[in-house]
């Protein structure tokens, strides 16, 4: 029996590179198991909907500015330095507004990971790049890892 | 000596494209105002060129991730028009359906987390959500009924995958849509209590005499056909849209921006504009709340439209019940086509406003030729001119005071640039 009742919910859009989490998550799907419920969304704001009955809530997304493109880290609880200026797109809350509004309704789980991805392009309809998409397997056992106790 | 003002406004902060706002003072007096707004759809018109028609809901979904079923409807029956299909009563009402659904997620959303925190002096819906969690909380709800909804009859909330040139991919079964009834109930009520709670806000004294424009169709409030009708006075099939409107490319930005082909004059798409030409056909609670709250028949103040936006909930919550209580599963869930040369085009009302979109495509089954008009770039010219008749208002304010009277203007028409507290950076350039 998991210690945790967890969600993972992979954030992105269907953008080259903003899919990585999207990615994170098809591939944890058939591995996590009764460890976590996946999820994927598109816009932050949609993970307050799923946070009912959850105490850890963990969150891949993709970001920009912190390393070469396929680089990534592992923002453990409590979210320290978390990058607070990524919006997701322009009719929506950002991912760190949104956790925010989730404290302030007092539904925000008291544990919450974070794995983001340094992308390159995110270019209309596009595919993910070769160096992202290289880095997939390593966030998975991570996550993995982290949520499971175990290597993938 | 002339004393010039200039304030520049880089690109605007957390916003995936440029918004920016250009402000040219002279001896104190406006000398110009421009607008930029990032438009994303210039990249699908261009990248659909080739793509087999099948593709072209699937692809123009992507444009907006809030909006995907408005650039979906728009596509099949622009294509529909091209191929000369004609669709069943049932996948009609299933198309309605969905765009219930995104009017209700893209409105309460919002209405709640966007605009509303402007009229009760917070600077965002997170810093109003210690204050007003019941009415936050409700937002919250009614959004995710609204994707709820895309999930279920869309295939799921992110660009909805069900949709198909002459129907759908699936019917849903009956009880995939009666389990959402009990959902719908709560949300009317919750929808009717949102508008009454708005409708109450104190509203900034901003009227001008628009010309508005939105489809118009004789029985039912427009989703997804419809004449195009202007408070101009004037009425026309949507195949006249380019005889009446075009765009134009504007030396200040990379957008596009739409204006009257005969006296160049801009125009406001949107709620507001629906509200204006369409309010007898809006569903029996929504209109009885209309003359409720006394919403002003003609409305033309720009702020006001959080109020229609919630009016437009309760209409879709109730138009959406009626649909899931009369559902009956329907074969064949799309109509059957043959690839064949043509040109075709249509218009439907995004929640932001009308979104116009024209193609040509071969025989061989290929798109030629796109062009999308979304609702934000039809409302470009009018939002510039609405800030240079505000701005000589407020220019003795600071300009970070300046700045932040522009975002609450620019928001009234929930652009495709108003998901952040501050997303406008202003540009100054005093002489």
């Amino acid at each position: 029996m998991p210690a945790h009742t967890t969600l993972f919910v992979g954030l992105g859009s269907s953008h080259g590179d903003d899919r990585v989490g999207w990615l994170v998550a098809d591939a944890l799907v058939p591995r996590l198991g009764e460890h976590a419920i996946v999820r994927q969304a598109a816009a932050p704001l949609d993970i307050l909907n799923w946070l009912d009955g959850i105490d850890r809530l963990a969150i891949c997304d993709a970001c920009q500015g912190t390393g070469p493109a396929g680089s990534w880290r592992r923002w453990p609880s409590p979210l320290q330095d978390f990058p607070a200026g990524r919006a997701r797109h322009s009719h929506d809350l950002g991912l760190a507004a949104s956790l925010q509004l989730a404290a302030r309704l007092s539904t925000l789980p008291a544990e919450i990971l974070l794995w983001a991805v340094e992308i390159g392009q995110a270019s209309p309809n596009q595919t993910a790049s070769a160096e992202v998409t290289a880095v997939v397997p390593a966030v998975v056992d991570d996550v993995l890892q982290v949520l499971t106790c175990q290597h993938a | 000596m002339s004393e010039t003002r200039t304030i520049r406004v880089e690109a605007l902060s957390r916003v995936e494209g440029e918004g920016a706002l250009h402000i040219r003072l002279r001896d104190g007096a406006i000398e110009d105002v421009q607008l930029n707004i990032y438009e994303p759809p210039r990249f699908f018109e261009a990248l659909l060129r080739g793509r087999p028609l099948e593709e072209v809901p699937d692809i123009t979904a992507r444009i907006c991730g809030i909006c995907p079923v408005a650039y979906q409807m728009t596509s099949v029956h622009a294509l529909e028009a091209a191929l000369g299909i004609g669709i069943s009563p049932e996948i009609r009402r299933l198309r309605r359906l969905l765009y219930c659904g995104e009017w209700i997620e893209s409105h309460a959303l919002h209405i709640h987390f966007l605009h509303a925190p402007d009229f009760l002096g917070y600077e965002s819906g997170i810093a109003m959500a210690a204050d007003h969690p019941l009415e936050v909380k409700r937002g919250l709800r009614l959004k995710k009924h609204g994707n709820q909804l895309l999930e279920v009859l869309g295939g799921r909330a992110i660009h909805p995958v069900n949709v198909a040139i002459g129907g759908f991919y699936r019917a849903p079964r009956r009880e995939e849509l009666a389990a959402l009834i009990p959902d719908f109930e709560w949300g009317l009520q919750a929808a009717v209590e949102t508008t009454r709670w708005l409708a109450g806000l104190s509203f900034p004294d901003f009227s001008r005499p628009y010309e508005m424009v939105a489809l118009v169709h004789p029985d039912e409030y427009p989703f997804n056909e419809g004449d195009v009708a202007s408070t101009a006075g004037y009425s026309v099939p949507v195949t006249e849209y380019e005889r009446r409107f075009e765009e134009l490319h504007v030396s200040h930005s990379t957008a596009l921006q739409s204006q009257r082909i005969d006296t160049r004059g801009c125009y406001f798409v949107g709620p507001l504009a629906r509200l204006n030409l369409c309010r007898e056909q809006l569903s029996p609670a929504a209109r009885r709340l209309a003359d409720e709250v006394g919403f002003d028949s003609p409305c033309m103040n720009p702020y006001k439209s959080i109020v229609a936006r919630g009016l437009e909930v309760v209409h879709a919550y109730e138009e959406a019940l009626t649909i899931l209580r009369d559902y009956r599963p329907f074969r064949p869930p799309r109509v059957e086509y043959q690839p064949r040369a043509g040109e075709g085009c249509a218009a439907t009302e995004a929640p932001r406003g009308l979104i116009y979109h024209r193609y040509r495509v071969n025989d061989s089954g290929a798109v030629e030729f796109a062009k999308i008009v979304p609702p934000t770039s039809q409302n470009q010219k009018q939002i510039e001119d609405d800030l240079k008749t505000y701005l000589p208002t407020i220019l003795t304010e600071p300009d970070n005071r300046v700045a932040e009277l522009c975002e609450r203007l620019v928001r009234n028409y929930d652009p495709c640039i108003s998901c952040s507290t501050h997303f406008l950076k202003l540009h100054w350039e005093r002489t």
